[in-house]
């Protein structure tokens, strides 16, 4: 050290900085960020679906159910308004607390940089933070974005936004909860995205958004018709991110009542009936 | 390498006011272990991700990156670009508006990182960022800086 102090007139950059740098071996803080990057990023799932198959009516359902439920705010963002309630909720409405709705805030963001806008200010009002953020048919944004590199230039910004909102607003709720809050308070802010996805559009600029996408989502929820039990039922199934969760890797069949009510019925064979494209991890 | 030229010069300038033999041994020994000990771990980062290693650490030698906060608790980074322009990275994913990420990462997937969160990540490690606080709507405008010009471009 003494030798240090004596030649440290030398250069400036050189021993005060030098003694400070932290060992860049892999079990260092940044480590850490990564861990929990990892830990949290199957609260963050796309549900991929033909265009009418009933991807709304889903993820209003899990807006509804959040609000009831768990009693959590949930933001839930459209490009087009929903002005009543989706068919299948409208059977279920009498076991619906309607006070829980307005736990629910709406908002129609017309474009993707109102949509990010949105967003990105959430930090601004830390009363509503919310710990579900939906966002119904982001390929509308994506479509009304210009052309195809810039469509997935402005997914990989929105999704990478919502990672690190939906990250901050876990740790605010986080921090809230060990501040003294209700210890049933919500941990984690998790993020429901939906997208349209044509049937038999392969086109690589649609896969080169999606695969962007999926970088910041790794779970994927996928809905697909059953031609065979008619036009009424969906194929429902989880693939990415981990499959110790119980939930993924599992398949139900959602079938639409004539009453328009949803029911979900367990197909324990669903990971094996769609070898294509499910249960495949991307790792 | 800003290190290795440092070497260079202090083992001059010890040679040329003619030390006792100590003291050299002593620097020498201090210097080169540093120097080894950083040159393995700049070989691992370049090894891990390429061509940017260097570049990102000429980013942390210039302080190119400050780490902004707003009293909402909001974190985000700011780098400032070779080209003088900054570009805004995010604290808990990996994102950045720069054209090296939207190609070699987002497109072409092979690369991990862009020179700029190496070097965000880099100067967290090494407490070597600026520090920016501002307000919540300021910070909401950094968060959406890129955006407006890209679409409306």
């Amino acid at each position: 050290m003494r030798v240090f102090r004596h030649y440290s007139g030398v250069g400036e950059v050189t021993s005060a900085s030098d003694a400070n740098y932290p060992p860049l071996s892999p079990n260092n803080n940044n480590n850490n960020n990564i861990d929990n990057n990892n830990k949290n990023k199957s609260s963050y799932c796309v549900v991929l679906g033909e265009a009418g198959c009933g991807k709304t009516a889903l993820l209003f359902l899990s807006a509804v159910l959040a609000a009831s439920e768990f009693g959590v705010r949930v933001l839930f963002l459209s490009r087009t308004p929903i002005h009543t309630l989706p068919a299948p909720l409208q059977g279920a409405r009498a076991g619906v607390d309607l006070l829980s709705l307005k736990k629910i805030q709406f908002k129609y963001p017309r474009s993707a940089v109102d949509l990010l806008r949105d967003v990105a200010s959430l930090h601004e009002n830390d009363k509503t933070l919310p710990s579900l953020i939906v966002i119904d048919g982001l390929d509308q944004y994506l479509h009304s974005a210009g052309d195809h590199s810039q469509q997935s230039l402005i997914a990989a910004r929105l999704s990478a936004l919502l990672a690190d909102t939906a990250s901050f607003v876990s740790q605010k709720l986080t921090s809230a909860r060990s501040d003294g809050g209700s210890s049933n308070a919500p941990r984690d802010c998790q993020v429901i995205i939906s997208l349209s996805s044509e049937a038999g559009d392969e086109s690589p600029a649609r896969g080169q958004a999606l695969s962007v996408i999926e970088r910041y989502f790794p779970a994927k929820c996928l809905l697909e018709r059953e031609p065979e039990c008619g036009d009424t039922a969906c194929r429902v199934c989880f693939s990415g991110a981990q499959q110790s969760s119980c939930d993924l890797g599992m398949g139900w069949r959602l079938m639409y009542s004539q009453s328009g009510a949803m029911e979900f019925h367990a197909v324990p064979g669903g990971k094996l009936s769609n070898p294509g494209n499910s249960t495949t991890a991307p790792e | 390498m800003n290190r290795l030229q440092w070497v260079i010069n202090v083992t001059e300038e010890s040679t040329h006011n003619k030390h006792t033999g100590a003291d050299f041994l002593c620097l020498n020994i201090a210097t080169c272990y540093n120097y080894i000990s950083n040159y393995f771990a700049f070989s691992r980062l370049k090894f891990v991700f390429g061509p940017s290693a260097l570049h990102a650490l000429d980013l942390v030698d210039q302080r190119s990156v400050t780490c902004v906060t707003s009293p909402s608790g909001r974190r985000v980074f700011q780098a400032m670009g070779s080209s003088g322009r900054s570009y805004t990275c995010y604290s808990s994913c990996h994102y950045c508006p720069c054209p090296a990420f939207a190609f070699c990462v987002l497109r072409r997937n092979d690369s991990l990182l862009c020179k700029h969160i190496l070097a965000t990540y880099l100067s967290q490690a090494m407490g070597l960022c600026q520090e920016l606080a501002l307000s919540d709507q300021q910070l909401t405008d950094i968060l959406l800086e890129k955006t407006g010009e890209k679409v409306e471009a």
